[in-house]
């Protein structure tokens, strides 16, 4: 991941000529716009959560590519700290409705579905039963402790991470468009604990292991705890926004027909390996493709690259496998599978472009 | 003079005959004269050489050589195994020595035959014999055709190869095809020869010991046959096998008459010794005899085939003797002793060489081999370096095309052509890309020895994955430029000349 502190501005839209009138300028100008924002919530989260910068462009990778995430780490690690931050650097520009900006649960044996979904009240001044939305109705949620409470409920909100919807008493309600779930569990801890089945660790895009950070970071930690924030000068980003710059990434950056081969290439090659027993689905590799793109706008290209592809690989299907026991490193599987498919992909920049892109 | 003759010729050879006892050194003479052409009229030469047929010292150091090749045109072998090839015979005394007389001996062809053929003018009986016709081809010069004995008829025909042979011509020979017991009862001399011929025939030193020592041995004859002249000749044949020695180191000396010599001292000698003694003791009791010379062939031991290699060694000098109603009959003497180790065999594959050329087939029989086939190499190896220059022009020429090809290609393709011109640079000096490796990861790490290198390759990817911002190409064109210049900076000048001329390096490009 780049580590870059800003967004190259390799898309500034004043670079490309032409006229207002020219869609590759509107176009420039929307993607530069995606830039900004992307930029303004690196920014803002990267004021609270120190020395986790990799992680922070995951979790807004997952953000930009509408999916979610699950954070795998240790108990005090900031887990909480990143998802808090950045629920707070979306401003909610609809408060009339019942959606919150951010919103945190934490999972336990004894959670019903409905302590999450909300729950049909009885009004008795309209003598009606009334829909009290529940935690997750808001745009950045925060799941604690994921596989701490039963599978009924993991369910629940896995239904609503798939279809952005939940269903109480037979009716339907729209969860918010952008509706993004920062999932945690600890690695370690895990007695009394519900491990998630493949199938639902399947709907995350990413579940990126956490690492201690490093003796600088940890000294800053310790130097500013407690003390007040000063208010970030960026300005909040609206939800509004998100979803444009999500739109504008689908739209704009561009992805060659050879990409998508590489990637279903690499998961047949994987399907054949004979270490994994469960192959990575196709789901995997649609939600890699807006991932993507959104990998290439951080690192100021308006194209996916096979470097982004190498890059990401890993990180999308490590934890989508099921391995036969004693292969430990999925990582690894992975790379060596999709050594072939992206030699091609690299290959292919050598010759005339066949026309087959985006 | 004969004996310069005889030293001029490598075959004064000496035969050592594989025939039971019988081995005979020789140096016979029967070699070594002018070539003889067809037609070349060779009348006399009578007595030429006779001087030096008693030597005493003949051991030859040279290994035979080949002197003729005879075809049996008829299936026949020898009742003893042995084809006596004759060529010449020495039947006058002249008071010193047997000499030749070709007038006497006209059975004995002494010319090669021409336009005419040769017919004898004394004929061996048709009974007692069978007809053997050959064909005689000489790879040295000899100066009367040796001829299977006895012939009766000459014919030239052609050389089938004038380089291989010096002459060529069938003979017909009438060889004895009865036992020797069936002719007892024979005169030797018949009744009807004139008185000059019985003196020519009998005529022997004037040494009564000759008579004497006959007179002896044939008294020992079983008184039944004792007035028998075959009966006689085939005592005193017995005499010389029990009581003679062959040998080739000899002690007689050159005295007047070697044979007496031979004879009545330690009978050590070869086959001139007792051929002469054989005849001298023959005529001693009245019998018609004479020496032979020419060519002992053992053919005992032969492979088969019709062709018979006659080498230089096998030369010999054996006893005729004349029989009433017969004609003169191959009289040879077999001694029991020897000292002389048995002949080497004929080189076969030499003998059926020169019997293919002699019919005619050019390939000397190698056409008929089924392995006769071999691998051109040198064509072969022609055509590999060749191929190999070819190859390696192509490759030089596809290098040069493709470090050439972004000057002269399109302005939309030209950022790919020079890259990969830029990549082939890479390559041929040792800087290209892993397998795998992203071609970002590729720059990054050569990004030391090229820092341009990474803005190259992101305008590359930028234009061949579709960015909008396609890059500029006069921008492309400087970047090329300065990286060319940066990899001549940090890559030492000999590893860049070791690059240039690798034909094959931009087959590793990628």
């Amino acid at each position: 991941m780049s580590n870059r502190d800003t967004i190259p501005s390799d898309l500034d839209p004043d670079a490309s000529s032409g006229a207002a009138t020219d869609p590759g300028r509107q176009a420039g100008a929307s993607l530069e716009r995606a830039v900004q924002i992307a930029e303004r919530l690196r920014a803002r989260v990267r004021e609270h959560v120190m020395g986790r910068d990799e992680v922070i462009d995951l979790v807004l990778v997952a953000l930009l590519a509408d999916s979610h995430i699950l954070l795998e780490d240790y108990p005090g690690s900031g887990k909480t700290t990143l998802a808090k931050a950045l629920g707070e650097s979306i401003a909610d520009d609809r408060p009339a409705d019942e959606i919150a900006d951010f919103r945190r649960v934490q999972f336990t044996p004894d959670l019903l579905p409905s302590d999450i979904t909300g729950v049909m009240v009885f009004d008795t001044d309209s003598s009606t039963f009334q829909f009290r939305h529940g935690p997750i109705f808001a745009h950045v949620l925060l799941v604690d402790e994921i596989n701490r409470t039963s599978p009924k409920v993991q369910s629940a909100l896995l239904e609503a991470m798939a279809e952005k919807q939940v269903t109480v008493d037979n009716i339907s309600h729209r969860l918010d468009e952008l509706f993004f779930v920062i999932a945690t569990q600890n690695p370690l801890d895990v007695a009394g604990t519900y491990p998630l089945p493949l199938a639902q660790i399947d709907r995350f895009l990413f579940k990126v292991r956490m690492e201690h950070i490093d003796r600088a970071s940890e000294l800053r930690v310790l130097e500013t705890w407690g003390t007040p924030k000063a208010p970030c000068t960026l300005p909040r980003v609206s939800r509004d926004e998100v979803i444009d710059a999500r739109r504008a990434i689908r739209a704009q950056v561009q992805l060659t027909q050879r990409h998508k081969e590489c990637l279903v290439d690499t998961a047949a090659l994987l399907r054949a390996d004979r270490r994994v027993v469960q192959g990575v689905s196709t789901r995997a590799l649609v939600q890699g493709i807006p991932a993507l793109q959104t990998l290439a706008l951080f690192r100021g290209r308006d194209y996916v690259s096979s470097d982004d592809v190498a890059y990401l690989l890993p990180l999308l299907l490590s934890h989508r496998m099921e391995l036969i026991p004693g292969a430990e490193d999925a990582a690894e599987i992975v790379l060596a599978a999709a050594e072939r498919p992206l030699e091609l992909l690299s290959r292919s920049t050598l010759r005339p472009r066949a026309g087959g892109h985006g | 003079m004969a004996l310069l003759a005889l030293l001029g010729t490598p075959f004064f050879l000496l035969a050592t005959l594989d025939v039971g006892p019988a081995h005979s050194p020789d140096a016979l003479g029967l070699s070594g004269q002018r070539p003889p052409r067809a037609g070349d009229r060779r009348g006399d030469g009578k007595g030429e050489r006779d001087d030096s047929l008693f030597r005493d010292d003949y051991r030859s150091q040279a290994p035979p050589q080949p002197v003729a090749l005879a075809i049996l045109r008829d299936d026949y072998s020898a009742s003893d195994g042995i084809l006596y090839f004759r060529q010449r015979t020495l039947s006058l005394y002249n008071g010193v020595r047997l000499t030749a007389d070709p007038r006497a001996d006209a059975d004995v062809p002494t010319s090669f035959p021409g336009a005419a053929s040769w017919t004898p003018g004394q004929q061996q009986s048709a009974e007692a014999h069978v007809v053997v016709p050959t064909t005689m081809y000489l790879l040295v010069d000899h100066p009367q055709p040796p001829a299977l004995s006895h012939a009766i008829a000459l014919r030239a025909v052609d050389n089938p190869n004038p380089r291989q042979f010096v002459a060529a011509y069938e003979v017909v020979s009438r060889v004895l095809a009865v036992p020797g017991e069936r002719l007892l009862g024979q005169r030797s001399i018949p009744a009807a020869w004139p008185a000059a011929w019985v003196r020519h025939y009998t005529a022997l030193p004037d040494d009564p010991r000759y008579v004497t020592l006959a007179r002896e041995i044939v008294s020992q004859v079983d008184p039944r046959f004792g007035d028998d002249d075959l009966a006689q000749a085939l005592a005193i044949k017995r005499y010389l096998e029990h009581e003679g020695f062959y040998t080739r180191r000899l002690q007689h000396g050159g005295g007047r008459d070697p044979t007496a010599a031979f004879l009545f001292g330690d009978r050590r000698g070869y086959c001139v010794h007792f051929a002469h003694a054989a005849v001298y003791l023959l005529r001693s009791l009245g019998l018609a005899a004479r020496v032979a010379l020419g060519y002992a062939v053992q053919t005992l031991k032969r492979g088969g085939g019709s062709s018979v290699l006659i080498m230089g060694d096998r030369a010999h000098a054996w006893p005729e003797l004349h029989l009433d109603g017969v004609g003169w009959v191959t009289f040879d003497i077999h001694p029991e002793r020897t000292d002389v180790p048995a002949a080497p065999p004929v080189d076969y594959e030499l003998e059926r060489l020169l019997g293919e050329v002699a019919r005619h087939d050019s390939t000397a029989g190698l056409g008929q081999r089924p392995a006769a086939w071999v691998v051109p190499w040198r064509a072969v190896g022609r055509a590999g370096f060749a191929l190999l220059c070819a190859a390696l022009l192509a490759a030089w020429a596809i290098k040069i095309a493709r470090r050439a090809a972004p000057r002269l290609a399109a302005k939309e393709a030209y950022c790919r052509l020079a890259y990969v011109a830029t990549l082939d640079r890479l390559t041929e000096l040792g800087y290209g890309r892993r397998y795998a490796e992203t071609r970002e990861r590729h720059a990054a790490r050569l990004c030391s020895k090229a820092p341009h290198l990474p803005a190259l390759t992101a305008a590359h990817l930028a234009a061949s994955w579709g960015s909008r911002r396609a890059p500029d190409p006069a921008e492309v064109q400087t970047l090329v430029r300065q990286v060319a210049q940066e990899l001549t900076q940090h890559t030492h000048p000999l590893r860049r000349l070791v690059g240039l001329i690798n034909p094959l390096s931009w087959l590793w490009t990628r």
